[in-house]
């Protein structure tokens, strides 16, 4: 019923014909990850010997072997990271609609948990779990029946989903039995605990514990026929999802039977003294917005953790690197550029009744996103460089790359802003500054332009033709930003963005 | 004083909020339709009306948050259907927002600083922190206003409009959830701002605090101005059955 609400709140032909095309584009990229393994086959058996081929050679014969493989170890590495950090970062803990809003309606009890088991599955980590899956799936089987494979990987999903619900459900409970000090130890502990791990482990967690090639080896032998083999692996995935379901709901009731945990009064942890003039002052403003809002800090954190550490276990492969161009603007422009306005809710009115201050916010906030890019990127490059992971030959193809995708994706997400602005709620552990639908419709969008345009750059051939790629990105964005500054001078626009974020 | 007077002695026009034939529109729905008023240095009007009657959507254009859909509306001398007027329009008005109007991840200190510093008028901080203390929000200086009661976010609204208000003053439902000691802080910085020349516009549901402050009051229906008059007109019982029966539709 929930979801029916939700679908009908959104507004408009146009709105609705993006989410219905989002679902769609969904589907093919399921089924163009479901056909990787074939296209690496496809290219090792041309042997053409170029760099790709001997990568899908050596892909093979380390699947041969009864390894996993750097590509399945990925795709496996990034749905358990993104299950710890979504637990961590309380995302699972997320709804379709604030409790007190429902306050009326009075649904049972446990709707709580159903509906972030739903936000969940269609949010954009739950998406790109799914996504990654079906990779790896698809990388596990190249030869054989691919369908028995892809259906043991598929039965991980709603494993992994009840688990991340789960781990929030129970960060809840835990935090209403014991306070707000236990969930910070116990995030503390599971960080600490997964550093030294990966630290450790003489593979650096490449084969996820020595938990990989067994995995691995189950499906391939699912695929040529040897179900006795993977049903155990299958048995598993489904009593597991079964058992989480189950303790979730339980863990879920018992937090519902408790009073929720009262919030402290906020409070500013320093004083920052604001500048006497105008456009440094909205400046400290909007970092200010950046730096204590959850919601915004914890994406960006989350990548200042995770992106260092990759680059260094990965040796600086080009993979990490394609990755990291597309993920740190993607990461800075959905935490906080798709919804600018949104975010400073109810104090926009009192910012569009001061002088000037429409005419420049736009900018600003253009300006603070980038600075965070590109003190982001420093942070994460540059420890690897200054340790010759990478070399200052791909350092400099790196900063081209993280250049344009960060331009592209700066302008895009402003123009979201803009275009369609969110009310939205930021206030407690795992809101989100869009709705859960409009963030999967929002990555496709950013990936596809600003993350593709990095990657371009990235793998061009010689410097010249980057510097130009790059030098024709900055144009163009130039040129849309300065339309959508126009579009922005408007004041119906502003009003329609005040009315829309301030009510 | 007549108006001409005081505007020989202060140097101000006679009018400095001058509303004609105004009429906001948002797509199909007239929320401000056709309506003229004026308001005067030094005087103090009360907005009334019911739900939806138009009366934060004329405040918001005159603030220069809306824009006019058609009309003529001149604030401070400025026309505010001129893009750079409005900006130097904006610099004289002090806007108490009917809802929010508070950054959530700011403290009072960080709204006072950034509102003095967009305005050029970083002098004003002794000012500033005296009516903090008449608001009783001095011990909250350094608290995010996400977690300020509704009471005190108005106090803390009314302060920055008070703050910024070189000429025009406007109060959007100012006693909405605030105490008694707070609605006496709020009647006496209306008072001081009559006091000063200021154009002081409030809007409220408050009909005996409205009579208390006010020298006129102007009353709309579903987007219209229906009434217009001195604020004793709406006092007392008899006051009273006449405001309720201006709210009623017309049959």
């Amino acid at each position: 019923m929930l979801m029916r609400v939700r679908w009908r709140m959104v507004r408009g032909i146009r709105s609705k014909v993006g989410v219905v095309v989002g679902v769609a584009l969904m589907f093919l990229a399921l089924f163009v990850c479901a056909n990787v393994g074939t296209l690496i086959r496809t290219i090792a058996d041309e042997g053409t010997g170029d760099p790709l081929t001997m990568y899908a050679i050596t892909y093979i014969v380390s699947l041969e072997r009864g390894q996993i493989g750097s590509f399945g170890a990925l795709a496996l590495g990034s749905v358990v990271a993104t299950a710890i950090f979504t637990s961590l970062m309380g995302v699972g803990g997320a709804s379709l609609f604030p409790p007190e809003e429902l306050v009326g309606i009075r649904p049972h009890r446990l709707h709580r948990y159903f509906d972030t088991l739903v936000v969940q599955a269609v949010s954009v980590v739950g998406i790109f779990q799914l996504v990654a899956l079906t990779m790896l799936g698809s990388l596990l089987t190249l030869e054989g029946d691919r369908a028995a494979g892809l259906l043991i990987v598929w039965a991980m999903w709603p494993m992994v989903v009840a688990l991340e619900v789960l781990v929030a459900w129970g960060i809840g409970l835990a935090q209403r039995v014991y306070g707000r000090v236990v969930r910070r130890v116990i995030v503390t502990v599971m960080v600490c605990g997964a550093g030294l791990a990966l630290f450790l482990d003489p593979n650096h967690g490449q084969t996820l514990f020595g938990a990989g090639d067994p995995f691995a080896s189950a499906i391939r032998k699912a695929t040529l026929g040897q179900w006795t083999a993977a049903l155990p692996v299958f048995t598993l995935s489904v009593l597991l999802t079964g058992l989480f379901v189950i303790t979730g709901l339980t863990l879920t009731q018992a937090a519902l039977l408790r009073p929720a945990v009262p919030t402290p009064a906020p409070r500013s942890y320093w004083r920052w003294k604001i500048s006497t003039r105008p456009v440094f002052a909205l400046t400290q403003l909007l970092v200010l917005q950046v730096v204590r809002t959850g919601a915004i800090r914890r994406p960006i954190l989350a990548v200042a953790a995770v992106a260092p550490p990759a680059v260094f276990l990965t040796h600086g492969s080009l993979t990490a690197l394609c990755t990291l161009v597309a993920t740190i603007p993607l990461a800075v422009g959905l935490a906080w550029g798709v919804n600018i306005f949104g975010v400073i809710g109810p104090g926009m009115t009192w910012l569009a009744a001061q002088p000037n201050v429409s005419r420049m916010i736009l900018g600003v906030a253009v300006a603070v996103q980038l600075s965070i890019i590109a003190i982001l990127s420093v942070g994460v490059w540059g420890p690897p460089a200054v340790f010759g992971i990478i070399d200052l030959r791909t350092a400099a193809s790196v900063a081209a790359a993280t250049l344009a995708s960060s331009l592209v994706t700066t302008r895009s997400a402003a123009a979201k802003s803009v275009g369609h602005p969110y009310h939205v709620h930021v206030t407690q552990r795992g809101d989100q500054i869009i709705p859960p639908l409009t963030s999967i419709n929002y990555t496709l969008r950013l990936v596809l332009g600003g993350g593709l345009v990095g990657i371009l750059v990235l793998t061009l051939p010689s410097r010249p033709f980057q510097l130009a790629a790059v030098a024709w990105v900055a144009l163009w964005t130039t040129y849309r930003f300065v339309q959508l500054t126009r579009y922005w001078a408007s004041r119906s626009v502003q009003s329609r963005v005040v009315a829309a974020v301030a009510a | 004083m007549s108006l001409v007077d005081r505007f020989i002695t202060s140097g101000r026009p006679p009018v400095v909020v001058q509303i004609t034939d105004l009429t906001i529109s948002y797509r199909e729905l007239v929320a401000v339709d056709q309506i003229s008023l004026t308001v005067a240095p030094g005087q103090v009007m009360g907005l009334l009306g019911g739900n939806g009657a138009g009366k934060s959507s004329t405040l918001r254009a005159v603030a220069g948050v809306n824009p006019p859909t058609s009309g003529r509306l001149v604030v401070a001398g400025f026309d505010m259907a001129d893009p750079h007027q409005v900006e130097k329009a904006r610099q004289t008005v002090g806007y108490c927002p009917d809802v929010g109007g508070l950054i959530p991840a700011a403290t009072p200190r960080e709204h006072i600083a950034a509102t003095l510093a967009f305005r050029g008028r970083t002098h004003l901080w002794p000012q500033a922190y005296d009516l903090l203390e008449r608001f009783e929000l001095a011990h909250a200086l350094d608290r995010l206003t996400s977690g300020f009661s509704h009471g005190m976010a108005r106090r803390l609204s009314v302060i920055l409009a008070v703050l910024t208000a070189e000429q025009v003053l406007i109060l959007d439902e100012p006693f909405d959830g605030v105490d008694p000691d707070g609605a006496d802080a709020t009647l006496e910085v209306i008072e001081s701002a009559r006091a000063g020349g200021v154009a002081v516009i409030i809007s409220s549901h408050l009909l005996d605090l409205v009579v208390r402050s006010c020298d006129s009051v102007s009353v709309m229906s579903t987007g219209k101005l229906v009434a217009t008059g001195p604020s004793e007109q709406f006092a007392g019982p008899s006051g009273h059955r006449r405001y309720q029966q201006l709210l009623r539709p017309p049959a």
